[in-house]
């Protein structure tokens, strides 16, 4: 995290995605792809667990996102669930609002990221 | 080899599964802790790499679940979570986790930790795959009792002995003595292809009978050496065979099956050699009482540089007080090793099982003591 900008130093790494999979393009990319998936479905029924405010769940959820965030190397998000995360548990409600939309913003940036990187081109690169 | 991956996140499902699949491991995933516990149910599962957060069940639940039953052999689970500090760790190993795996992982700390596990797994199975061998050796052993256990813990000391002293010491380490310790019990397991006829018989052998006899070798070497085959990894057999091959060979290169002379006996045969002679010596058998440790003593000595090994014998002359504590503490002593004794069918031939062109007797080994 960057202290003066309150931003995650580094949105997602490509490079650290490829060496998870054995620097594999073609796995990295199956994975990120199932990761968009289910980050969307994840975030659907977090928002739907907050409405009703089932903070289990969504702290559940929350945390699903972060490791799996982790494991692709979407370390934006990994910081925004992980603060999501304990925000639920430690029942922060006054933090809840910002948090969530802290969260949607780096799954925007995330994107952005992703659409520009081609995993293919970096493995070339090596 | 299989995994089992207990992991509701779908993305860390499929790159564990990717990784480990190129790992060559086999790959099943439950999707929460409760399919998984169903899964190793199925006893097709040993290593299992659990989730710590699941709905259903959870990673620490499901390692509890697992400790709770009785499986037909370990299960080795990783836990693998992003809760980090001693306080999880402590819950994990409480629950009865193994092994740890943070998230993200990193697949080369993953394949070595996988690692860790198959080889806690395969000490498991070579200490149950030297117990049924051993009972099944001990099955055909006329001999009763501790028998075994003298003659394993003689071979353990022995051998600290000679790992702590003289020229010896490079070649023996702990886990030498070890795996001494555990293969010595397998010395006659080739005894078990012995018609009884010849194996029971309550006099001295006839040649032709002795010639049967010293087959238990050759029988007990192949046997153990096609385990080893297939388990090349496995150093422990391949010790059981070097002493199931040679412990009745000499120093001076008189003895059988093969007539080997002085460090071309393995050292396990040599140690083994002196231990089985100082048991069969200092115990009774129904054609003669048991000597006195110091006629074994005696006996040994006179032994050194023709039958045994000098080195091997000198240990024993540091350690003789330590082996008559031993006989007196398992003499009638019950054996961990004890079972149904099997018998041969009765139409069992005396004709050699294994033809080898093996040397006449030593006096000490034709009968004449009734040692064989």
């Amino acid at each position: 995290m960057n202290a003066m900008t309150d931003q995650p130093s580094c949105t997602f790494d490509p490079w650290e995605l490829l060496g998870r999979c054995l620097g594999k393009p073609e796995l990295a990319a199956r994975v990120l792809q199932r990761f968009e998936r289910q980050l969307a479905e994840d975030l659907l029924r977090l928002e739907a667990a907050i409405g009703v405010q089932d903070y289990a769940t969504a702290g559940g959820l929350a945390h699903r996102i972060k490791g799996a965030a982790a494991n692709v190397a979407a370390h934006g998000i990994h910081e925004q669930a992980g603060q999501l995360e304990t925000v639920l548990r430690m029942r922060m409600d006054e933090q809840l609002s910002a948090t969530w939309q802290s969260l949607l913003a780096e799954r925007d940036r995330f994107e952005e990221s992703v659409q520009s990187t081609s995993l293919l081109s970096l493995q070339a690169a090596r | 080899m299989r995994v089992l991956i207990a992991e509701d996140d779908a993305v860390t499902a499929e790159l564990l599964e990717a990784t480990l699949q190129e790992f060559g491991y086999r790959v099943t995933i439950a999707r929460d802790g409760r399919e998984a516990f169903h899964a190793i149910r199925s006893g097709k599962y040993r290593l299992v790499i659990s989730d710590w957060e699941m709905p259903e069940m959870s990673g620490p639940e499901l390692c509890r679940r697992i400790r709770q039953r009785r499986w037909s052999g370990y299960v080795y689970v990783i836990l693998l979570t992003s809760h980090s500090g001693v306080e999880s760790i402590v819950e994990g190993l409480d629950a009865g986790a193994d092994d740890f795996l943070t998230k993200p992982f990193d697949p080369h700390e993953l394949r070595v930790r996988l690692s860790v596990g198959q080889r806690i797994l395969g000490l498991e199975s070579r200490d149950l795959t030297i117990f049924a061998l051993a009972k099944l050796a001990e099955s055909r052993d006329p001999e009763t009792g501790a028998y075994l256990e003298r003659i394993r813990e003689y071979c353990r000391l022995l051998a600290e002995e000679l790992g702590r002293t003289g020229t010896l010491a490079e070649e023996i380490d702990g886990g030498y003595v070890e795996l001494l310790y555990l293969t010595a019990p397998l010395h006659d397991i080739g005894k078990v292809g012995i018609p009884d006829r010849v194996l029971l018989k309550p006099a001295r052998l006839t040649s032709q009978e002795f010639a049967v006899m010293k087959q238990h070798t050759l029988i007990g070497a192949r046997t153990l050496e096609a385990v080893a085959s297939i388990n090349p990894e496995a150093q422990y057999l391949r010790m059981a065979r070097d002493i199931a091959l040679t412990h009745h060979e000499r120093y001076d290169g008189t003895g059988y099956p093969d007539g080997l002379r002085g460090e071309q006996i393995p050292l396990c045969g040599r140690i083994t050699a002196l231990a089985d002679v100082y048991d069969a010596l200092t115990s009774r058998r129904v054609y003669k009482p048991a000597f006195s440790h110091a006629t074994a003593v005696q006996v040994l000595r006179e032994g050194r540089g023709t039958q045994f090994d000098p080195r091997v014998v000198d240990a024993f002359l540091e350690l003789q007080d330590d082996f008559e504590l031993i006989r007196a503490r398992f003499e009638n002593a019950p054996s961990m090793f004890d079972g149904v004794r099997l018998q041969t069918p009765d139409a069992c031939s005396d004709a050699p099982l294994v033809s080898a062109d093996l040397r006449d007797p030593h006096p000490l080994f034709d009968g004449s003591l009734g040692i064989s």
